[in-house]
Formats: C-alpha cells, sequence, structure tokens
C-alpha cells in the first residue's frame, strides 16, 4: 500500500516537469522545423552526425524580457595575469568560417524527423525491396473455408448458411415440417451431406526484409582527409536513408589500394594507406562476397564506391565496367559512385562509367554516378559550397528513378 | 512525527531507489556535530539523494519540487540535464531557504564530494538564517509554492491555460521591478471605513520664548499657508492619491490595477514569490563567499576530509581538484571565488589587526607589511560580515587597494571582436564593481506618477546612471505593464546621451513608440 502511494508520488513528480517541458518543446516546434529546413536546404546538415543518430538543433532561447541594462558585453571586471592592452578572450563564434555561434540552446531531434525532411526537400523516392521469394516466415491462419475436411473442424455458421442457400434455390425454405411433439408444423433447416464446409487454414508469408549496403573506396595516397571527410559523410547518411527502409541491415566496409581488404568501419573512415590504385580488386572482393555469404537470391543489394577517379591503367578501367556489367548488373538494387575532388575528369574513372551508361551497356536506374568538386579544390575556405555539393550528390545517388 | 532536534533523514523513504549510501549514512551525524562545533547555526537538514533527471527538475523549479505549471521552467529543464548529458555542466547540490533546509545530493557524488557539499550547504543555511537580509522571507515557502501551483492550477482549468499562462508571463516581466525594502514594511489591510468622520489638524505654530514675539513668528501668512498644505495633505491620504516616486512598481501594479479577482490573486502570489527570491540575487557573492569559505575551513582546517576516506592522501587531492574546478576560471569574475577571497582577505586582515586608522595611517611601508597585532578576531569578524552584509556592501566595506592588486583584477573593454585590459586602476574596478551590485544589477526604474497628465496613464522613469536600457526588451516590458494597467505607459530614459519617451498604448511591439524629449513635449 505504501509502496504505490510513494511510485504514485514519483509518478506525479516526473510527470510534472515533463508537462512544462512538452509545452516548452510545442512552443519552439515551429522554430525546430524552421531550423532543420534551414540546415537541409544549405546543406549544413550533413556535416552535423550525432552520436547514435542524433542532430541537435540550436534554437533561439525564449527569455522573460526584463528591464536590464545594455551593452553589457562591452566592458566589465575580470582578474588575472597580463599588461594593459593584452587580449584576454574573444567573441564567442567567430573563430571558423561557417562555425555558428552558440548562443542558445541545443534540443535534440531524432533521425527520423531529419530524413522525413531530406525527403520532402531532396524530393528522394522511397527504396522498394525485389520480389526476392524468400521469406521471413510462414504463419498459418485458419481463415479461411474449405468443403473438405475432418468433423473437428466442421464450420456451422457456413454450413447453415450453405443449406438454407440450397433450400432457398430449390424453393423449399418455407416448407413446413410435422415434428412430433409438438402441436403446430415448423420450418425445418437440415444440412446435407454437400452442404458441409469446414474450416480452413492458409499460408500467409511475410517476405523478408534484408538488406546488405556495401561502402567501397580507394585508400591510396592519394585520398587526403578531405577526401576522407566528404566520402564519410556521404557513406553515413546513405546508410541512415536505406536503413530507414529495411529491417534488417548488414554493412560491410572495403577499401582497396592495389589490393583490396575488408574492414570495420571505424577503419573506412580513417584508414590511410600510400600505394598504388587498382580500382576493380574491390570490386572483386564484393562479388566474393555474394557466394556464400550473401547469397544475391536473399539479400537485397546496395555498393557504395568512392575513389577520387584515379586508377592505375585504362584496362583496369575496363575491367572495372565490366564487372559492374556482368556480376552487379543482374543483382543490385543499386550501385551508386561518388567521385570526390577529382584531379581530372577527362581520364577519370566515372568518365568511363559514364560512357557505359550513356550507352546503354549499363542500366541508368540502378547505376548511378556523382561527383563532389570536380577540378580539386578543398573546401577549405567555403564550407557552403561543400555542403551545396554533398547535397547534389546525394540527391544523385538516392534520387528519382525506378530502382529494383 | 519527527521531533524538531533530531536528524529527519527523507531521503531513502520518498523516492523509491535512491538510498543515501550505507557509508555517508554513518559519516552525517558526525558532519553534523562538526558544524555546530565549528560555531554555524543552521536549520535542521533533511539530506536527499537526486538522479540527475530529478536534480535537474528540482534546479530548474528553483529548488522547490512543485512550482506552478510554466514552460519557462521546462526550458530550464531541457538546458540543464542537456548540460549534464553533455557534461558542461554539473550540479553537486542544491539547498533552499526554507526550515527544515532541504538539501539535494547528486547521486553520482563520491562520498568525499558528499561531505563537501553536505558542508557547503550547511555553510548558506546558516547565511540563511543569520544574514539579516533573508529575515523577512518566509521558512515555510515549500508548502507555500507547492499551494500557489494548486490555486494557479485551479485557475487554468477555471479560465483556460493559455489565458493564465499569458498573464503570467505578463506579470514575470516586471518581477524584477520590486522594491526589496517593501518586504519589511508591515503588510497594510486596508481598514473596513464604518464610520467616515473626518479628523482636522491644526498647524504647528513655531515656539517663542515670549509671547510677544508670537505674532512676528507665527504670521497669519504662516498660518495660512500651512492650514493650506494640511488641508492638501490631508485631502491627498484620504483620496488614496500618490505622493512620491516608488520603486515599488509591482507592487503598486498589484494593490492598485484593474483585475479580475483571479488575475489579482495571480500577481499577489507572483510578488510574493518575487520578494522571496530577491535577497538570494542580492547576495550572491557574499552567500556564496561564505559557504565556499564554511567548506575550506570546515574540510582542511577542521580536518573532515579525511571522514571516509582509506587512501594515503586522505582525500586531499580529490578536494584540491574539486575546489579548483568550482574557484576557478581564468580571466572570468567568478562570484565563488570574489566572495571566497574577499572572506579570506578579512579573516587574514582581522587576525592580524591590519584594520583602524592606526594601520591605515601607517607610512612606513616595511611596518606595515609585516603588520600582526595577533588579534585573532578573524573568525569572528567572518561571521559578522555574513550577517549583516549583502553584496553592495560586503564590497563597499572589504574589496581594498591591496586586495586588488593582490588578486590581480583588471578592467577589460571591447576592441572588435577582442576583448583586452583597459586598465587595472582601482577606482574605476571598485565603482564598476558597485555599479554591478548596486540595485542587483538592474536599472533603477522608478513609478513617477500612475496618475499622468489625470489621464491615468503610467509615467516611469529611469533614473540615468551612464548604462542604457537593453533596447529590444523595453517594448515587451511596457506592453506587459500595459496589459496590467489598461492604459498608456510612458516611459523616460536617456539613448546617446539624449533623452527620450517611450510610449505604450497597446499590448503589441508595435504600439510602443519612441519620442525625442522636444517632439514629446510638442504633442501634450
Amino acid at each position: 500500500m505504501l509502496v504505490a502511494f510513494l511510485l504514485v508520488v514519483q509518478l506525479i513528480m516526473t510527470k510534472r516537469i515533463k508537462k512544462d517541458h512538452k509545452k516548452f518543446l510545442d512552443i519552439v516546434s515551429n522554430k525546430l522545423n524552421q531550423g532543420t529546413k534551414k540546415l537541409v536546404d544549405t546543406g549544413r546538415i550533413f556535416r552535423m552526425r550525432g552520436k547514435d543518430g542524433d542532430i541537435a538543433i540550436n534554437l533561439p532561447r525564449i527569455i522573460t524580457p526584463r528591464f536590464v541594462h545594455g551593452e553589457s558585453d562591452k566592458e566589465g571586471i575580470g582578474s588575472g595575469q597580463g599588461n594593459k592592452g593584452d587580449v584576454v578572450g574573444r567573441k564567442p563564434g567567430k573563430g571558423k568560417a561557417g562555425q555558428e555561434s552558440v548562443d542558445g540552446i541545443n534540443v535534440v531531434v531524432d533521425l527520423e524527423f531529419v530524413l522525413r525532411f531530406l525527403q520532402d526537400e531532396l524530393e528522394l523516392p522511397n527504396l522498394q525491396p525485389r520480389d526476392l521469394n524468400v521469406f521471413e516466415d510462414i504463419k498459418y491462419r485458419y481463415n479461411s473455408i474449405s468443403i473438405v475436411g475432418p468433423d473437428s473442424l466442421r464450420h456451422v455458421r457456413a454450413t447453415m448458411k450453405q443449406a438454407m442457400k440450397r433450400l432457398a434455390a430449390t424453393n423449399q425454405l418455407d416448407q413446413l415440417h410435422p415434428i412430433t411433439g409438438m402441436k403446430d408444423q415448423m420450418r425445418l433447416i437440415i444440412p446435407e451431406k454437400r452442404d458441409f464446409r469446414y474450416r480452413q487454414y492458409k499460408e500467409i508469408k511475410i517476405p523478408s526484409s534484408n538488406a546488405l549496403i556495401c561502402f567501397a573506396r580507394d585508400c591510396s595516397g592519394s585520398m587526403d582527409d578531405n577526401k576522407c571527410e566528404i566520402v564519410s559523410d556521404i557513406s553515413w547518411w546513405i546508410d541512415c536513408w536505406i536503413k530507414r527502409f529495411y529491417e534488417r541491415v548488414e554493412t560491410c566496409y572495403f577499401v582497396h589500394d592495389s589490393i583490396a581488404l575488408e574492414v570495420n568501419d571505424d577503419k573506412f573512415y580513417k584508414y590511410r594507406h600510400g600505394g598504388g590504385t587498382v580500382c576493380s580488386t574491390a570490386l572483386d572482393l564484393i562479388t566474393k562476397q555474394f557466394e556464400n555469404r550473401f547469397p544475391p537470391k536473399n539479400w537485397n543489394i546496395y555498393v557504395f564506391y568512392f575513389g577520387d577517379g584515379e586508377n592505375w591503367d585504362i584496362a583496369d578501367n575496363n575491367k572495372f565496367c565490366k564487372i559492374l556489367k556482368d556480376k552487379f548488373g543482374p543483382i543490385v538494387n543499386l550501385f551508386g559512385m561518388v567521385q570526390v575532388l577529382s584531379d581530372n575528369y577527362e581520364t577519370s574513372l566515372k568518365k568511363h562509367v559514364d560512357v557505359s551508361i550513356k550507352s546503354g551497356s549499363l542500366d541508368s536506374e540502378y547505376f548511378r554516378t556523382a561527383s563532389v568538386g570536380d577540378g580539386n579544390y578543398a573546401y577549405n575556405g567555403t564550407l557552403v559550397e561543400r555542403d551545396e555539393a554533398v547535397k547534389s550528390a546525394i540527391k544523385a545517388i538516392l534520387g528519382k528513378g525506378k530502382t529494383k | 512525527m519527527t521531533m524538531r532536534s533530531t536528524l529527519t533523514l527523507v531521503g531513502d523513504n520518498t523516492i523509491p531507489g535512491n538510498k543515501i549510501p550505507e557509508k555517508l549514512q554513518k559519516l552525517i551525524p558526525t558532519i553534523i556535530k562538526r558544524c555546530r562545533d565549528f560555531g554555524l547555526d543552521f536549520y535542521e537538514p533533511v539530506i536527499e539523494k537526486l538522479t540527475f533527471d530529478e536534480m535537474s527538475e528540482i534546479a530548474s523549479y528553483g529548488g522547490f519540487p512543485i512550482r506552478y505549471p510554466h514552460y519557462s521552467f521546462g526550458m530550464e529543464y531541457e538546458e540543464l540535464s542537456k548540460g549534464y548529458e553533455y557534461g558542461f555542466s554539473k550540479i553537486f547540490e542544491l539547498v533552499i531557504n526554507t526550515n527544515p533546509s532541504y538539501l539535494y545530493c547528486l547521486d553520482s557524488n563520491s562520498i568525499l564530494e558528499d561531505v563537501l557539499v553536505i558542508s557547503h550547504a550547511i555553510g548558506h543555511s546558516h547565511f540563511f538564517k543569520n544574514n539579516i537580509f533573508f529575515a523577512p522571507t518566509n521558512e515555510n515557502m515549500m508548502n507555500i509554492m507547492a499551494n500557489h501551483a494548486m490555486r494557479i492550477e485551479k485557475y487554468m482549468s477555471r479560465w483556460g491555460q493559455d489565458n493564465v499562462t499569458d498573464f503570467i508571463d505578463y506579470v514575470l516581466r516586471i518581477e524584477t521591478l520590486i522594491d526589496y525594502k517593501s518586504a519589511w514594511s508591515k503588510r497594510s489591510i486596508k481598514d473596513v471605513i464604518v464610520s467616515d468622520k473626518r479628523t482636522y489638524r491644526n498647524p504647528r505654530r513655531l515656539p517663542v520664548e515670549k509671547d510677544f514675539m508670537d505674532s512676528w513668528v507665527n504670521t497669519k501668512d504662516y498660518i495660512k499657508k500651512e492650514h493650506e498644505r494640511i488641508e492638501k495633505e490631508d485631502a491627498a491620504e484620504y483620496l488614496n492619491l500618490f505622493n512620491k516616486p516608488t520603486k515599488d512598481i509591482f507592487g503598486y501594479l498589484k494593490d492598485h490595477a484593474p483585475l479580475k479577482p483571479w488575475q489579482q490573486d495571480i500577481i499577489s502570489m507572483l510578488y510574493e514569490e518575487s520578494l522571496y527570491f530577491a535577497p538570494q540575487r542580492m547576495t550572491k557573492v557574499c552567500n556564496e563567499g561564505f559557504a565556499s569559505w564554511v567548506d575550506h575551513k570546515l574540510m582542511s582546517a577542521e580536518g573532515l576530509v579525511s571522514l571516509g576516506q582509506d587512501g594515503d592522501d586522505v582525500g586531499i587531492v580529490e578536494y584540491a581538484l574539486h575546489k579548483t574546478a568550482v574557484l576557478g576560471g581564468k580571466y572570468s569574475m567568478n562570484p565563488y571565488n570574489m566572495g571566497y577571497q574577499l572572506l579570506m582577505d578579512i579573516e587574514k586582515r582581522w587576525n592580524e589587526g591590519r584594520f583602524g586608522s592606526e594601520y591605515e595611517n601607517c607610512k612606513n611601508m616595511k611596518e606595515k607589511l609585516e603588520w600582526d597585532k595577533k588579534l585573532g578576531l578573524g573568525k569572528e569578524k567572518v561571521f559578522e560580515v555574513a550577517k549583516y552584509y549583502d553584496d553592495l556592501t560586503l564590497i563597499m566595506e572589504f574589496f581594498t587597494e591591496e586586495f586588488s592588486r593582490e588578486h590581480e583584477f583588471f578592467e577589460w573593454k571591447k576592441y572588435g571582436d577582442e576583448y583586452k585590459i583597459a586598465s587595472r586602476d582601482f577606482k574605476a574596478i571598485k565603482n564598476k564593481l558597485l555599479d554591478r551590485h548596486t540595485n542587483s544589477g538592474l536599472p533603477d526604474i522608478r513609478l513617477v506618477d500612475p496618475n499622468h497628465k489625470n489621464k491615468r496613464w503610467f509615467l516611469l522613469e529611469h533614473n540615468y546612471t551612464g548604462q542604457p536600457l537593453f533596447e529590444p526588451w523595453i517594448a515587451h516590458v511596457m506592453n506587459a505593464i500595459y496589459a496590467i494597467w489598461d492604459n498608456n505607459v510612458i516611459l523616460t530614459t536617456q539613448k546617446n546621451d539624449k533623452e527620450v519617451v517611450y510610449v505604450c498604448n497597446g499590448v503589441d511591439e508595435k504600439d510602443v513608440h519612441i519620442f525625442n524629449r522636444e517632439e514629446y513635449d510638442g504633442i501634450n
């Protein structure tokens, strides 16, 4: 009894601030929408990957206005060492370009909220799983009627209905029958053998929603930190987007220089290794995974390749396209290739793939290419441009067009 | 149920799952006893352990478990709980000015942190109980706040949540426009006038030594003028007219604004809460300084630091680390540190006898440096300071040139985006500090005439002392006063060293108009 009372007390206590908190969030929700829209519009959102997918959006505080002194930040008192004219502080928020001031409070919104915004803003279509003919589970439900079956499963109501139908059809429904022991005659419905109906089960097939995402990238010496950051931004958001549509998602990461390796996600984002570049090795390694580990008939397969367009020789570029056509063409839901800060488009890998797509040997619905900042500039000064480029790359890869 | 003299521990049975650790429970009587032995006089403490979520809730309610529903508490909660989650800020303890004094500790505190924060909070409790600025505050505020919450909730269900919240919003904007002195004045309850008799007063005749002088000293003119004056005064009193400028704008609106009964009740409740929180604004440096001084004395001088410690260093390193974090902050003004250092300085000065005209007038620098009369009055003096001083008087009296030089105070100014040291001039620094603590650092705004131009306009005057008002908020506050007073509001102040007049004739930001003095006089 006492415990119950205390629990009630606790319930009231926690409820109290939650109400006020909700009221506050209601008031700011309008501003929250505006804030999110602004971030998505400018593409700045792609640099804001939170822990566990939470994204903090900065909102202005709601302060109760009062009569206070203005210009309080123009002069003041401090203590510490230093001579006259020494700098003791700087105005916050004017450090790096692109950083906004940190006045106000951060409200954390969940990823789904942001992804909904992305969908509206970038006009991304929903991903459709392939008809894989593989089922997660098959369940049996007695929700059908059969004309044969055991007596124990007899469906009385359906049987009587059938008997009535038969009597009505033969015009015997109103016929009166004498009944022993009763004075009046009555209408009778007597089912015959052909009227009997039985319960029957049906199979309910739950289609599997498995997806495999393979990220592969070039890890040769030419991939510098700038490029790696852009790769990690794009791949993180693609990952989030695909996870939205599938229940079970496996993600594999591959890097390659002159040979390919499978790595964990941490290494994928940070690993750098000088060396040659043979792009087709990565695709070879991914193809190997399909043999035993992820049979294509059971998985929706998404493959993304990131590189800076450099390859060892032209022959390997051709090999790359050949693997795409022969091995990937029949099985992938989507293959995306993003070329990051490429030096020269004319000799790049993307050019080769683009030519193949144009000539029709690769289906443009399933093979998409995008580039971020062709012409080798590093977005040191203007993050705005970078945001814009990342946004259009994601739109090009995941945007409109039918997918398998 | 519990006796007044015994220590009550509610922490382990009011909130399920938050038990005071057994180790700490054993130490609490020792801590309390040592505090009493040290000379502290405090309300009997009730110690509770809270998780950070509960702590954020209580802190956003200003230390009380139940307050009226308002979204601003929700915002505070969002900020505090996120601050803790991201590791920006942490509330170790929270103590409020009630009897018994509730003392909330964070449940993640280590034993040493608990001992430290309990002795720190007991320092606060001593201050609440003894400081004269807290004397008029109600000891039973916990219940009063809960009653307020209940009443406001009742009005919300009767008159609509939005209506009541809007009205509370208006009232909160004028929350700081109070005169703290009015807390000491007797509450005036108007007597019911039974018989409407008027009493006449006669002018006082000036005393004369010889009778024949009387007609020369108390001339007919003089008597006539006095008669007129008294008549006017009596009439003003009878008609309840306003006779002198007041800082207590909130109080005046509470008593005289044309409000509905529920609004009247809400404004009175919020006035009471505002008066309750006012002394905490006035004694921030003093209060924090004293509590920090107390925990320093108890922990290191009295040796409480070793309670419950079994390591080699008896916790002194952890204590030092904690203290550095609390009192630290490069170049910034930390109220904890400032108060603490001031009290340490006072203790040292009164221990060594560095006060009085003999010391002040001593010209011999060597003698002055080695001055030590071995008086040992330090502790006594600090307790006296905790009893009779607020921030303004503390700084006014004890912020000396030696102190400023020793702690390297400076005045900074903003040049572009950088803050630079402007000077180390003692007078400028002290003036600025006093400016900041005069009127709790708020602008001095007075109600001059509630019946301006005989049109019941509400005339306010800003007593300009060199700092202009914060421009964007003026309109909002004036709108709030308009909404409560239900007539035009006029504020005179200075902007860019020119007299300006703000006139508000509506509850929207657009309804506030700004005039030059000449323009305004021309209109009327």
